[in-house]
């Protein structure tokens, strides 16, 4: 019988260690007893896949993209040119793919700085809507006075969202009003853009109709986050 | 001689369901519905939650496989309601008849492997062979633990008789020329319902360990094995059953593990440690049912509150176990979970929705608010004339990804099998709790796969 000095146990006639805590058993003198295994040798038939690091998963999918992204670039330039033997309406589709390519490379290559995200999502839509602008005749018509602003909101509030949501120390219905709230910014900055754009005057049109359901709306659930889902024992913390 | 074999499932329990007409007859053998515990289990059911638990009996001589495959088939007639496969409906699964007969399986290093029991033909449970070793595996989503060992007793008796084993008096073990009874089909959780009686109080989440899971299928066991009367001479000493003083030692046993911590890990660590210790409904209700029939009540300590010594733990199972372990509180349970399951919004949630929806219940209601599992099956007899030819009888707790690790008692003859099962790689809650029954001056021989 062989016994573990430290847990006090008596062990099976075979075992070098402790199977409880690992320490070197003293071998008997006394000869073994001729020990079957109780289970078999055989290992687990379904082997698990080693995990794939995380940075090498990302490199992965930008190349996926990559490939993916610049072969319908490729085939709608050459048709281009081999029906009209220049390049006209493929700088379309190319620089729609471009941007696409560009968007989902940057949260993909800068995953924990968020500056150089934001950045990476909001030049490439300057650049792209200044591309169509000047493929159109050759000059800016639209983009100063309507594309420009409504980028601009929509980065500033993309930003602020993501920011807060990445901060915030108690995340719950906060999150969705923040949402709401810079949906709201974007409706109107895109209403007056385009109202005065059209009518050569400032001017508001159906943002209001979005803004006031929206501003109440996140109000409520802000309401909701800080005064009822954070206490959820209200009445035992007021108790007197 | 070898008694008369009713292997045709459909021939057997026809006389037992005389009081049912016709036609309800033929739709009572072809299909029936999951008991209420059995639905969670079934959306569940994944290589890390196998929902598998395993009962075995090691005998005196090697396994003769051709006359244990017999022995199966003769009593596959006795367990209609296990004769099935789990087929899927639009709102629910359901139990049909299996048209198919089971295969013995070779034993494997790592037992309790995922069983696709949604499959066609697959049978809810494994009956296995190793050397002297018979093991069945059963998923709970058929039964627990009571209908499991039964099934196992008739197998080894029958396989012992195939043998040559004569026996006058098979006690109440099920043999193959029984009729099967109408109330061993029965839902015993939808028959002790009481729509009137209010959900019993949630619980927060318990202290879980740290250590990292091992690989998907890798199961490890660590088996003690104690003298019966000692262990009984001790525990009545304290005043309390078998049960409460293992209980008690499993909850010592984690909380010195805290304690040995270093301080700023511990802090992470003081949460309520809670066990969940399955009940078996048949003692508290009459029931017959061979279906799952077992609810848990969860006794426990905060460790936030200070250490507790070995004698406080006693003193908190003891009292607990008693004001719990009633009708009145069990059924706070059955009618939370059958309510559910009766509601006629959630009748008419299609399966697939169901399944999102199940997986999050079993996170809530289920083991994300225990630290372990401790379930004893209780003593196993066999008829006097096999006794000779069984050295034992061990039960396995099924594998859960959340407490990691879980123990399984059952008894035979003088020896008490505490059987304690992990995926993770070291053996932490098993040294501390065989360390403390060596202390309490206990024997214990420690066997592992």
């Amino acid at each position: 019988m062989t016994y573990c000095p430290r847990c006090g146990v008596e062990v099976e006639a075979n075992k070098i260690k402790c199977p409880l805590c690992n320490t070197t058993l003293q071998p008997l003198d006394e000869e073994k007893p001729d020990y079957k295994s109780k289970y078999p040798d055989d290992v687990p038939t379904e082997e698990q896949k080693p995990p794939k690091e995380k940075k090498k998963k990302r490199l992965l999918a930008f190349e996926i993209t990559s490939v993916v992204l610049v072969s319908p670039i490729i085939i709608s330039i050459t048709t281009n040119l081999i029906i009209d033997q220049t390049v006209t309406w493929s700088l379309y589709p190319t620089a729609t793919l471009l941007l696409a390519w560009f968007m989902i490379s940057a949260p993909l290559l800068f995953t924990k700085n968020i500056i150089a995200i934001a950045f990476g999502e909001f030049i490439p839509l300057l650049i792209f809507f200044l591309v169509i602008d000047i493929i159109d005749n050759g000059t800016l018509n639209w983009y100063v006075r309507v594309a420009l602003p409504i980028i601009f909101s929509i980065g500033v509030a993309g930003f602020i969202i993501a920011f807060g949501t990445l901060k915030s120390k108690n995340k719950g219905l906060n999150i969705p009003a923040f949402i709401l709230f810079g949906a709201s910014i974007i409706c109107l900055i895109v209403d007056v853009c385009v109202t005065s754009y059209i009518n050569s005057a400032l001017g508001l049109g159906w943002s209001l109709y979005v803004l006031v359901p929206a501003v109440l709306t996140g109000g409520f659930l802000l309401y909701l986050h800080f005064r009822v889902t954070r206490n959820k024992d209200l009445k035992r913390r007021l108790q007197p | 001689m070898v008694p008369r074999m009713n292997t045709d499932v459909s021939q057997t329990i026809d006389k037992s369901l005389e009081p049912i007409s016709f036609s309800k007859r033929e739709k009572y053998l072809e299909w029936y519905r999951l008991d209420n515990a059995a639905t969670l289990f079934t959306f569940v059911n994944s290589k890390r939650i196998t929902c598998l638990f395993r009962i075995s009996s090691e005998l005196k001589s090697p396994i003769n496989v051709a006359n244990l495959q017999k022995a199966l088939d003769n009593i596959m007639g006795r367990f209609p309601y296990y004769h099935v496969n789990l087929r899927t409906g639009l709102f629910w699964h359901y139990w049909e008849k299996n048209a198919l007969s089971p295969k013995l399986m070779s034993d494997s290093k790592y037992p309790q492997q995922k069983l696709s029991i949604t499959k066609k033909g697959i049978f809810p449970f494994r009956v296995r062979a190793f050397r002297n070793r018979i093991a069945v595996e059963f998923h709970h989503c058929i039964t627990d633990g009571t209908g499991a060992l039964t099934f196992l007793r008739a197998l080894v008796g029958e396989y012992l008789h195939l043998q040559g084993k004569e026996v006058k008096d098979w006690l109440d073990i099920f043999r193959p020329n029984q009729m099967p009874e109408r109330e061993e089909y029965e839902d015993g959780f939808k028959k002790n319902y009481r729509s009137t009686v209010p959900d019993p109080e949630k619980i927060v989440p318990s202290f879980h360990l740290p250590n990292k899971l091992e690989q998907k299928g890798i199961y490890h066991y660590t088996i003690g094995i104690v003298p019966v009367k000692e262990i009984l001479k001790i525990a009545k000493k304290h005043n309390i059953t078998l049960t409460d003083y293992l209980t008690a030692v499993y909850l010592y046993a984690l909380q010195s593990m805290i304690f040995d911590y270093p301080k700023q890990l511990r802090k992470r660590m003081l949460k309520p440690i809670r066990l969940m210790v399955p009940v078996n409904l048949r003692r508290i209700y009459p029931s017959k049912t061979m279906r799952n029939f077992s609810l848990y009540v969860t006794p426990g300590i905060n460790p936030k509150l200070g250490e507790h010594s070995f004698e406080e733990i006693i003193e908190i199972v003891y009292h607990y176990m008693r004001s719990e372990v009633t009708d009145k509180v069990i059924n706070q349970q059955i009618a939370r979970n059958v309510r559910g399951e009766l509601n006629p919004i959630v009748k008419h949630i299609p399966l697939v929705v169901k399944k999102r929806f199940g997986k999050t219940l079993y996170n809530g209601f289920g083991e994300y608010l225990y630290s372990g599992v401790i379930t004893n099956l209780g003593r196993v007899v066999m008829p006097e004339a096999l006794q000779e030819e069984i050295t034992d009888f061990q039960f396995f707790p099924a594998p859960s990804p959340v407490t990691k690790t879980g123990c399984a008692v059952v008894s035979y003859k003088d020896k008490l099998y505490i059987n304690w099962a992990r995926n993770i790689k070291e053996p932490i809650v098993e040294k501390y709790f065989f360390r403390k029954l060596v202390k309490e001056g206990l024997p214990v021989r420690i066997e592992t796969n």
